[in-house]
């Protein structure tokens, strides 16, 4: 009798592969993946937003960054890591969790649902979206320069100059403006994504996760800032050609 | 008060409901939001319509039958009260009022604002519960347990099922339900033994059903007539990924 009640999983004796697989497929495995694959991409905004801030300080050490980035394997293959693995994971994953929620509602409410939640969190589709277009268009301008205005001499020592490719293109407010527009729509992205992790991830704490939510604010709207402080300086002439 | 209702009806789980109008005279602001439906009923019998269809039970917010979605908010969107607990002195005379069913493909309309919830009992049968003989009530403090953890555990038992986190949840998402039934047990000594297999067992039983994911917008402890916390959710998160790791 006992052993008829006792709690046994059906999958009991599938293999890790197997084990895991399943996991990562489940509503909260995906969400795992969400949020493991956010954080290596927030990281990784992390140390971009730290390499931009160099252009205040000057061509040489812009360029230094650059060039020492370009020839370090590790610095360069970690980076590269985090966009091949976490950005195609974050996509997919995001779009299999979309399907799986609009097929949990199949019939909508009459009277809009006004559940209260933020509005940066309801539209993290949109946002993640509109972040992805600009991504690539962010690596046609800086990285396979096929838009956007290029230097047209190297630097002496045969690389590429990019505090010149950086300032020539901000100096187009349209460029500008896509870039600061971006930020806006990352900003709100992080501003609840940087909390939600940890909550996708398990942590909890009655002072930690009001903390956690002000610090996703604080993080997503400040980075963006920063970031878009850049193509402002150089239209109002402080980060100079 | 007289108030003009608009009221999802649907003859059975087969055909197809629309939103239909009413017009309700004779509503004082002292009734319950149940008894202003009694009294629709009322009115729709006498003209010899059919009433409208709606789950009650208790009627003192403790049993989780009722469940209307008001003005887009799941048991009307006061803090910590159930439908049957609302009262008809938050409206005026001439308002017009949505009411619907919870919306969720694992929650089928059985009938006008009526929800099949099987898919709740089922996540519970999966898991949501220590097979371990307890015997009848023991002695007072027998087995201790830290104030704090019975608080937890007691903040999670307080759910009584109704759906409401699932109605409220952009993505019909059942985590709220799931890892309250989860974390009542595992905050308790009898709790522990099953505790790994509890959750991956609940988790695979709510995929099954049907119901979304959890992006994490706090929309089901908003509504939740019983206010508990999204502190479960994580609860839940951190077990299931501890137990890929036990096996």
């Amino acid at each position: 009798m006992a052993d008829a009640m006792e709690l046994k999983r059906d999958t009991a004796g599938e293999s890790l592969l197997g084990s895991l697989t399943r996991f990562f497929m489940s509503a909260v495995g995906s969400k795992v993946v969400m949020a493991a694959t956010g954080l290596g991409l927030f990281l990784f905004v992390v140390g971009h937003l730290a390499g931009n801030l160099l252009a205040y300080v000057g061509r040489d050490a812009f360029n230094a960054y650059a060039i020492a980035l370009k020839s370090n394997a590790i610095l360069l293959w970690g980076a590269r890591s985090a966009l091949l693995i976490g950005f195609p994971l974050h996509i997919l994953t995001a779009i299999r969790t979309v399907q799986l929620n609009r097929a949990a509602r199949p019939v909508p409410y009459a009277f809009d649902n006004k559940s209260p939640a933020r509005t940066a969190a309801k539209t993290m589709m949109l946002s993640g979206l509109v972040v992805m277009f600009y991504f690539l268009y962010h690596l046609a301008h800086f990285t396979w320069r096929i838009t956007g205005p290029q230097p047209v001499t190297l630097l002496p020592d045969g690389n590429f100059d990019a505090y010149s490719m950086l300032v020539m293109g901000f100096q187009q407010p349209l460029i500008s403006l896509i870039y600061i527009g971006a930020q806006v729509l990352l900003a709100a992205h992080l501003s609840h994504g940087v909390y939600s992790m940890f909550q996708h991830l398990g942590f909890w704490g009655t002072k930690w996760t009001p903390f956690l939510k002000k610090t996703a604010l604080v993080a997503g709207y400040g980075l963006c800032a920063a970031f878009a402080s850049i193509p402002l300086a150089v239209l109002l002439g402080i980060i100079k050609p | 008060m007289k108030l003009k209702l608009h009221v999802w009806r649907q003859p059975n789980k087969d055909q197809a409901g629309a939103m239909k109008d009413y017009a309700v005279e004779g509503v004082s602001e002292h009734m319950s939001f149940l008894e202003m439906m009694d009294t629709l009923n009322e009115q729709l019998m006498n003209k010899g319509e059919e009433p409208v269809a709606f789950d009650h039970d208790c009627r003192e917010g403790i049993c989780g039958s009722c469940s209307m979605v008001i003005n887009g908010l799941p048991h009307g969107g006061h803090k910590g009260v159930t439908v049957c607990q609302l009262h008809m002195r938050h409206f005026k005379d001439g308002d017009e009022i949505f009411i619907e069913p919870w919306r969720a493909k694992a929650f089928p309309v059985l009938k006008d604002l009526v929800v099949d919830r099987a898919a709740f009992d089922r996540i519970v049968a999966s898991g949501g519960y220590v097979s371990v003989a307890t015997g009848g009530a023991p002695d007072a403090n027998a087995l201790p347990i830290p104030k704090k953890e019975a608080d937890l555990s007691m903040d999670a038992a307080a759910c009584i099922g109704c759906g409401a986190c699932v109605a409220a949840c952009k993505n019909a998402s059942a985590m709220l339900f799931t890892a309250a039934k989860a974390s009542h047990l595992n905050h308790l000594p009898q709790g522990q033994p099953e505790r790994f297999e509890r959750v991956k067992n609940m988790s695979m039983q709510m995929d099954a059903e049907g119901f979304g994911t959890c992006t994490n917008l706090s929309q089901c402890e908003a509504v939740c007539p019983k206010e508990i916390s999204v502190r479960v959710i994580a609860e839940f998160n951190a077990d299931l990924i501890k137990a890929q790791v036990k096996g």
